[in-house]
């Protein structure tokens, strides 16, 4: 008996310690969080529970954050996974794309338009196999804007789909595919 | 020539779209949640989207203002089709048997299923649009840019067309005014140009290649030349649902078979070995 | 070579345009006014007053799906619950039954002590009687 009196006890302190992280959270946390905190000043739910319930909950903006993302990316599309033999490495993005030297790198100078900062070294060398979208996410993630719109040769937005290596052949100026960038559109 | 411009442009087929029955009334019978269109093959097929649903609404379940926070695509045979591509391409991509075996039979009915499919996300091949028509429009200017680019070395050309040229250049395709899309087009399109704006469609992949319309020798490159050793089996050349023969030249054929996006779109089909 | 590709071309118009009745010519030019204006033209066989009514329920219809997704998590989140308390259920019921097990136990032991102690007591009151009678 004295062992289930104990448990009791045990379930009621850390029932008030959840409730007073709920309320913490929930004040700071977003609306939809806050909406859930009257019901989670229930003693009778464990902190356990609590817990399980927050990351449930957390999982769930995680999804519905998603469609926001896909958006801001505008066009980008999301690296196409082994889909087809030529894109299959998305992965191997230009990071450290000096170390291992390839037949097929391109490359890329890059030239910013209006109030966005310049790349570091303006000439890059990428993978000729990965397709557009690629360079404007690593933009993206270098240059650390949300928006990037990119030009060859200052005149047209290509495809995100198209191949880096065929844009290069086919627009290249002195073995350099130039690409303007910019976080607003530039060319209509 | 024109007639066969005419021919092209005029190319249209039966579709039938049934929608996402996640979207439909629950007890909607479904023959009343699919619309049978005839779609140009020089088309997007984005651009009929908000027709479809528009012809649907009575049957959908939430309002057609609430459906623009969704993603909608097309799939044919559960694969997602990327939009970017003329609609008869994507026919052609997809059914390339047809195109060569076609039935001479007068009730064979020649037509193409596709669905209407929505989510949060879309595949991987397909470009998110969150810009509505809009983006479509700015997309297939931009495409324009590239071929202005790819034909006369640099896009001074199309940037001299104006804004209200411009408008009607895009009012043109969605219009099927062949008259004023041709106006436009042959001011960007050069009598010589120097290269020849192609993609390649083989297997799932597309390609882009650099395509003189001379070879090094001055003669004029022909159609086999730019899809040599792009298969190792015996190969048909589609465009427009025609086969193209192999030794025809390049620019020539580029003349008469130019897509709506200023591209040659040829989609390469592979032969069985034994035919 | 033109000749060839008219024929070719008008041989897969005549597949492809097969049975076309059956299928919807586009009006380009509703087509552009659409996208232009952006407004959803409306259908034939529905009224203005219907079409309201049908908007109104539609909007409800959404409401209450939202409701119905919130009220799944909140059933999601009592089984959880449930399964728990069952759980401290099931072990406070076994806690119980040793408990009872070692409480008839010590019962009994304790009887025999208490038997044991008797019989000793008796077994004392004995002896002592027996003294009593010797000596007197």
């Amino acid at each position: 008996m004295s062992r289930l009196l104990e448990s009791e006890s045990g379930t009621d302190t850390e029932g008030d310690s959840g409730s007073n992280l709920s309320n913490s959270l929930s004040s700071t946390a977003a609306t939809q969080l806050g909406r859930e905190s009257p019901r989670n000043k229930n003693p009778a739910l464990s902190l356990r529970n609590r817990l399980e319930q927050f990351s449930r909950r957390l999982s769930q903006l995680d999804l519905e954050d998603k469609p926001d993302q896909s958006g801001y990316n505008e066009k980008v599309v999301i690296p196409p996974e082994g889909s087809s033999s030529r894109r299959k490495s998305p992965d191997s993005i230009m990071h450290d794309d000096d170390k291992e030297p390839s037949t097929d790198k391109v490359k890329i100078k890059f030239q910013p338009i209006g109030s966005i900062p310049p790349m570091r070294p303006s000439v890059c060398k990428i993978s000729g196999t990965q397709p557009f979208s690629m360079v404007l996410i690593f933009l993206q993630r270098r240059l650390k804007v949300d928006n990037i719109y990119c030009y060859v040769n200052n005149s047209f937005a290509p495809s995100p789909q198209q191949i880096v290596g065929e844009l290069w052949r086919q627009f290249k100026v002195k073995d350099e595919l130039i690409i303007s960038y910019c976080g607003s559109v530039a060319f209509g | 020539m024109n007639a066969i411009r005419k021919l092209v442009w005029d190319g249209a087929l039966n579709v039938e779209v049934t929608i996402d029955p996640e979207l439909v009334i629950k007890g909607i019978p479904k023959n009343k949640t699919m619309v049978n269109l005839r779609i140009p093959r020089d088309s997007y097929i984005m651009n009929y989207l908000d027709y479809i649903l528009t012809r649907l609404e009575a049957y959908i379940r939430v309002n057609l203002k609430d459906l623009k926070e969704l993603n909608f695509w097309f799939e044919y045979d559960g694969i997602p089709l990327s939009w970017n591509y003329p609609t008869g391409v994507l026919y052609d991509i997809m059914n390339t048997k047809d195109v060569i075996t076609a039935a001479r039979d007068t009730n064979h009915l020649n037509m193409w299923r596709i669905n209407l499919t929505c989510g949060s996300q879309v595949p991987r091949n397909v470009i998110p649009i969150i810009e509505g028509t809009k983006q479509i429009e700015k997309y297939w200017m931009h495409q324009w840019k590239q071929v202005c680019f790819i034909l006369r070395g640099s896009s001074k050309q199309i940037m001299s067309i104006s804004r209200k040229e411009g408008q009607s250049f895009w009012e043109s395709i969605l219009r099927r005014d062949m008259e004023t899309f041709n106006n436009i087009s042959t001011r960007i399109i050069p009598k010589k140009a120097r290269f020849i704006p192609v993609v390649i469609h083989i297997n799932d992949k597309f390609i882009q290649p650099v395509a003189p319309s001379l070879n090094d020798d001055g003669i004029e490159n022909k159609v086999i030349n730019i899809t040599e050793g792009l298969s190792s089996s015996e190969i048909a050349i589609i465009s427009h649902g025609v086969v193209i023969p192999k030794k025809s030249s390049l620019k020539e054929v580029y003349d008469r078979f130019l897509s709506f996006d200023g591209f040659l779109h040829l989609i390469i089909q592979e032969q069985p070995a034994n035919t | 070579m033109d000749e060839f590709f008219m024929e070719k071309l008008k041989e897969r118009d005549v597949i492809e345009s097969r049975f076309s009745e059956l299928f919807q010519e586009v009006d380009g030019d509703a087509l552009w006014k659409q996208q232009q204006n952006n407004v959803q033209t409306a259908g034939k066989d529905v009224t203005e007053n219907n079409r309201l009514i049908i908007s109104k329920l539609r909007d409800e219809l959404m409401e209450k799906e939202v409701e119905l997704k919130r009220l799944q998590e909140v059933i999601n989140v009592q089984d959880k619950n449930n399964e728990k308390l069952n759980d401290e259920l099931i072990t406070v019921n076994i806690e119980n039954n040793i408990l009872q097990e070692k409480l008839s136990s010590l019962n009994k032991e304790h009887n025999k002590l208490v038997q044991r102690w008797l019989a000793k007591v008796q077994h004392e009151v004995d002896t002592m009687n027996a003294h009593f009678e010797r000596d007197s």
